[in-house]
């Protein structure tokens, strides 16, 4: 058991390793210099080239690349170049707007997904079954920023119930914020239930069929007593686990659902920082993405491990 | 726009004798915002001085209140002297500067009280105010002022004043409120200068990233969270009596242009810069709100050609590139209306603006078609031409437009976007090799200014055009003070621009915005920076 | 494909050989049968054709603007309007099929061949090849697939090539593994013991004995990925970065929509119908494949 904990844990280490060079690699290879852009436009060359030195872009990568992992090491994320405020701050000042969104979004999905994964399981191949399985079909081909187009179309332009944007914090004022909140919730979260409720589904005709569900039917348990007590409750450990990594997908991955709706989330500020070429700033939101991820996925695999013996007994998982 | 019915011609020689004369009578300050329920496209006129001459006490508004404002992008008061749209609403509000222009180009009054020059025209003594504090109570003296002139030399500061700065040669200092400039030749556009330096404490202009921005401005700067709000706090010691009416002025970002107009629409704020074009149609119909256009000169966009890549080096083919331009179609499409169609780039406060000239040049591809033939390139030819990425939503507008209407002709633009370091960069380094278009400044200053300091315009321009004429035009223009010589050297250059077609404009690209009807005299200076002096939401 | 290998392996019964090359013959046969499969397969069908002969269906040409009937309603002339330079809509959207085709067929050819071979050379020589490989992909796998699209595509410039090469790399982990799974599972069985012990070389049994045994997984996945790519290429083009102006690109047509929701709601509706529909044929066309290659079914063993 140990040695299953320690194998994953040590074999995240190189990923997030990985994770971090590429995180380098990918916002300093892209072109466009952030020392002309700070320097301003009518920067004279000398200007220029000052200004790279004093950002310490004129040291070759390997050397940044360490400079900075020592930096993080240490819990200095650095200084965003446009506003010359510690990158984790800004972080810290999106991220409530994200967790806002990704849980709403996930509440949203389990609202959905969990009654009709469990009902078309339940029904196999009946209406309701089809019902569900070709709704959740529709709900996944349909891309999420144009489903968000078409709710603010209807909801905020034409029948002006709810606003086409911006987002007005939840703590302090939810009689009003939930408004703001609903269409980029539903935006992000029909898909995410769509698959989640196949992934119901599928969970709960894997454990219907277990044997011990025979058993204790054969018992003489009641169908619905079976499913309530036997079948949801083992169905329900793999579902969380999606819901988790399905979090940490989200964190980052609303970008374009957040700048339909300007929601100032995370996605968004990286997606600006990119266009900006605020170098320390993508690095250190990216980074925080990343492993966060990484971290989730471990939590994942061991409560697994933990939770079902054939997966840490058997060898070479990948 | 209708022109001003009776724009004062400025008689320099006139205005030479009472600038020396140190006479700081001033005009009544003109509202900027006409108020009423239609306010359509009226072009607001520029705020005048902000301080009213002795005895002409504007008519008192209400006192007291809270403004709240709304833009898409972050104030960056890292760099107080670095010109960027975003920071219009601290510029002049956290700071002053010496001087401001009116709306016919002369200076007014600010933390300089009155100016003398000498009798060559070389030397120009400054006699600033008396009792001006800065916000965290030291008084502003000469030593300041000299400060923030030399600061902006640095090329580390990046400003865009720094070539006007380092016309300056000689800097004294006579007494505390007295500072003495010394040029080598007239230096007119000193004036330009002044509107740009704000007058920034030198005690503590280092100290940004502790939030410290300290001024001598009307509001004192309390409370900034970053890309989210920043609040403002009346100046109860300010240099001008009786101003600022204001409490409070609150400014929040949001970065869509969407959201910022729901929230205005939702009554959480009350006055919003430049939410979509197509939004501002929409409020403009409302009489509940205020519309106004900025038509501050204060940006234009242009269509460029590297004149060393055939056949753009004739001149007949760039000439009928100009004509093929339609300015209406881009001015409709890309700015909803807002922006107006011009040629040459003077607003028309400027003593450069000829509105005859301006007009001259109307959308016909006939004419063009007859032009490239008799040029030699009637059967067509191709071009790249190139534009920034981040103007994608206006520019890129007229790059399409321009590809419909020149395929026409046979002409074949390929489009091409760059990044915008990459595009600056380009610029700089004159390497466009075909066609580009962009935005300029420097069109609503001293009209030389532009020929030696926009990118387009200058004698090391970024089309790689150069003549004996238009250096020579350039060197007269520099230095020349009296008013009739200039009047002819403009409307010779004006003609000199559209002969050679090297850059041309197509559209102003105005700043705007829409108030609630109870937000009462917002001004705003040349450069859109908000003037809240006298401000008031009843 | 398979039905046309040479090599006589010893050890696997005749019958075996003649069965797989019944296999895909009877997964087309499956496909057809089944609804989702039916109308995943109409749906390619209808795109090929669409970007095929794209000037015959489009009424007017994509790229001509019509001063004067900027943002018209549907019409007989234009029948689901025009886009703000009098552009017509239809055209404009038959044509994009071309784009989000070229997208999805690039992004997925060139993902898929790095992946397959990154995931056949991880799986059979195992150890610190796998290893190091596997690390990458799981590093890779941690970022956003947005985020990596947006950085690789503002790395690239704009453009839809570049565009199908960020999008390959965001596909490339999830090939690489499935082969590497499907590897692990055959690189014990029976025969691929028996040609070693013939004397075969590694690459040979890699690429004539194992990868064809490999393939039905990676089908689905294909299918899966190219309906991922064609997705996140419309993302990239809405955030501006994938097709440029006057391309038209149905993710792009949806960006520029939205400053015209309010005068022209059409503008927005009809290329994400376009979309949608691409999306979903894909997806059920997956799902049908997954069900039609299910080896509880089709087993070689």
């Amino acid at each position: 058991m140990s040695t299953y904990v320690l194998r994953r844990i040590i074999q995240a280490v190189p990923v997030m390793l990985l994770a971090s060079v590429a995180v380098f690699l990918l916002i300093h290879l892209v072109p466009g210099d952030p020392a002309l852009l700070l320097a301003g436009p009518d920067a004279t060359p000398e200007v220029v080239v000052a200004v790279r030195k004093d950002m310490g872009l004129d040291a070759p990568l390997p050397v940044q690349y360490a400079l900075w992992v020592r930096q993080v090491a240490q819990g200095d994320l650095g200084k965003s170049y446009i506003s010359r405020l510690p990158v984790g701050q800004l972080i810290r000042n999106a991220l409530p707007a994200t967790i806002e969104l990704a849980l709403a979004a996930l509440l949203i999905a389990i609202l959905f997904a969990l009654p009709t994964g469990i009902l078309s399981a339940v029904k196999r191949q009946s209406l309701p079954d089809w019902i569900v399985t070709a709704v959740n079909g529709l709900a996944l081909g349909v891309p999420n920023f144009w489903l968000g187009i078409l709710l603010i179309i209807f909801f905020a332009l034409i029948m002006n119930w709810l606003p086409p944007g911006g987002r007005i914090e939840f703590l302090s004022n939810p009689a009003v914020a939930w408004k703001s909140l609903i269409l980029p919730a539903v935006t992000l979260g029909i898909p995410i239930g769509a698959a989640l409720s196949r992934f119901t589904r599928a969970a709960m005709l894997e454990v219907l069929h277990e044997d011990y569900i025979r058993t204790a039917r054969a018992k003489g348990l009641s169908g619905t007593g079976v499913i309530a007590r036997h079948a949801i409750r083992n169905a329900l450990i793999p579902i969380v686990t999606v819901l988790g990594i399905q979090f940490g997908r989200l964190l980052g991955g609303a970008v374009i659902v957040e700048s339909v709706f300007a929601w100032p989330g995370i996605g968004r500020m990286i997606l600006q920082a990119v266009l900006n070429r605020d170098y320390l700033l993508v690095q250190g939101a990216l980074l925080l993405l990343v492993v966060t991820f990484i971290v989730i996925n471990l939590v994942v695999d061991l409560l697994y491990g933990v939770l079902d013996p054939r997966i840490r007994l058997s060898a070479g998982r990948s | 726009m209708t022109p001003e019915p009776t724009l004062p011609r400025r008689r320099f020689l006139r205005r030479a004798a009472a600038l020396a004369a140190g006479f700081a009578a001033v005009p009544l300050a003109e509202a900027c915002a006409p108020i009423g329920p239609t306010s359509a496209p009226t072009p607001a006129p520029k705020a005048a001085s902000p301080q009213p001459a002795a005895g002409q006490a504007p008519a008192a508004p209400k006192t007291g209140g809270r403004l709240r404002m709304v833009q898409t992008s972050d104030v960056a008061p890292r760099e107080p002297h670095l010109r960027q749209d975003a920071n219009a609403p601290i510029a002049l509000t956290v700071w002053d500067t010496l001087t401001r222009y009116d709306q016919s180009l002369k200076p007014q009054p600010g933390l300089a009280e009155r100016w003398d020059w000498s009798s060559d025209f070389r030397t120009l003594t400054v006699k600033l105010r008396q009792g001006v504090k800065f916000h965290s109570g030291r008084e502003l003296t000469a030593e300041d002022v000299e400060f923030n002139i030399v600061r902006i030399r640095d090329p580390a500061v990046g400003s865009q004043m720094r070539g006007a700065s380092n016309q300056i040669k000689k800097i004294e200092r006579p007494d505390p409120l007295t500072i003495t400039l010394g040029f080598d030749k007239p230096y007119l556009g000193v004036f330009d200068l002044f509107e740009a330096l704000v007058i920034t404490d030198r005690e503590t202009v280092g100290n940004l990233d502790q939030g410290k921005v300290v001024g001598t401005g009307p509001f004192v700067w309390r409370e900034w969270t970053p890309n989210e709000k920043l609040v403002l706090e009346k100046n109860p010691a300010y240099w001008q009596s009786g101003a600022p009416s204001l409490d409070r002025v609150e400014l929040t970002v949001i970065s869509d242009v969407q959201a910022m107009a729901v929230q205005f629409e939702a009554g959480q704020q009350d006055l919003a810069l430049k939410v979509s074009a197509q939004d501002f149609e929409r409020l403009r119909q409302d009489s509940k709100y205020q519309s106004v256009i900025m038509d501050t000169g204060n940006s234009y966009f242009y269509l460029s050609a590297d004149v060393s890549k055939p056949p753009l080096d004739k001149k007949e083919v760039r000439q009928a590139l100009n004509l093929a331009i339609n300015r209406e179609r881009f001015v409709q499409t890309a700015m909803s209306g807002i922006s107006r169609p011009t040629t040459l780039p003077w607003p028309q406060g400027s003593p450069a603006y000829d509105a005859t000239l301006d007009g001259s040049v109307r959308f016909d591809l006939e004419r063009a078609r007859a032009l490239l033939q008799q040029a030699g390139a009637g059967s067509g030819f191709e071009v790249p031409i190139t534009y920034n990425q981040q103007r994608t939503a206006t520019v890129g507008k007229l790059v399409e437009i321009l590809q419909s209407d020149l395929g026409q002709l046979g002409v074949k633009l390929n489009a091409q976007t760059q990044e915008n370091t990459v595009f600056q960069r380009t610029l700089n380094e004159r390497q466009f090799g075909g066609l580009f278009t962009h935005l300029h400044g420097f069109s609503n200053q001293t009209p030389v200014s532009l020929f030696l300091q926009a990118f387009p315009f200058r004698k090391d321009n970024a089309s790689n055009f150069s003549s004996p004429e238009f250096n020579r035009l350039i060197d007269a223009m520099d230095g020349e003070t009296d008013e009739g010589k200039l009047k002819e050297l403009y409307a010779a250059m004006n003609r000199l621009l559209l002969d050679e077609a090297f850059v041309v404009n197509v559209a102003t690209n105005p700043s705007y915005y829409v108030a609630r009807a109870n937000v009462q005299n917002v001004e705003y200076s040349l450069f859109d920076w908000w003037v809240l002096q006298r401000t008031a939401v009843s | 494909m398979q039905g046309s290998r040479a090599v006589a392996l010893p050890g696997v019964a005749p019958e075996r050989q003649r069965r797989s090359e019944n296999l895909y013959l009877k997964t087309f046969r499956r496909l057809l049968r089944s609804p989702s499969g039916l109308f995943g397969m109409v749906v390619m069908a209808l795109l090929i054709l669409t970007a095929a002969f794209a000037p015959l269906i489009a009424p007017h040409d994509p790229l001509v603007q019509n001063p004067g009937a900027e943002l018209a309603v549907p019409s007989g002339r234009f029948p689901v309007g025009t886009d703000e330079f009098g552009r017509d809509l239809f055209s404009r959207i038959v044509y994009g099929a071309r784009i989000s085709l070229l997208v999805g067929v690039l992004a997925v050819v060139i993902g898929s061949l790095v992946g397959v071979s990154s995931g056949l050379a991880a799986g059979y020589f195992g150890g610190w090849t796998d290893a190091v490989i596997m690390r990458l992909w799981d590093a890779l796998l941690a970022f956003p697939a947005i985020l990596l699209g947006i950085a690789v595509a503002t790395i690239l410039g704009p453009g839809v090539t570049n565009a199908a090469i960020a999008l390959a790399i965001v596909s490339i982990p999830q090939f690489s593994r499935i082969t590497r799974a499907s590897v692990l599972g055959e690189k014990e069985r029976d025969y691929v013991q028996a040609a070693r012990c013939l004397g075969a070389g590694s690459g040979r049994i890699a690429l004539r004995h194992i990868f064809p045994n490999t393939i039905s997984p990676l089908l689905v996945q294909l299918s899966l990925a190219m309906g991922y790519a064609v997705l996140l290429e419309a993302g990239l083009s809405f955030l501006g970065l994938g097709t440029q102006p006057p391309d038209p690109s149905w993710g792009s047509m949806l960006n520029t929509s939205r400053a015209y929701l309010r005068q022209a709601p059409w503008y927005a509706i009809f290329p994400g119908i376009a979309l949608s529909v691409l999306l979903l044929g894909l997806n059920f066309l997956s799902d049908a494949l997954r069900d039609a290659l299910d080896p509880k079914l089709t087993h070689l063993r």
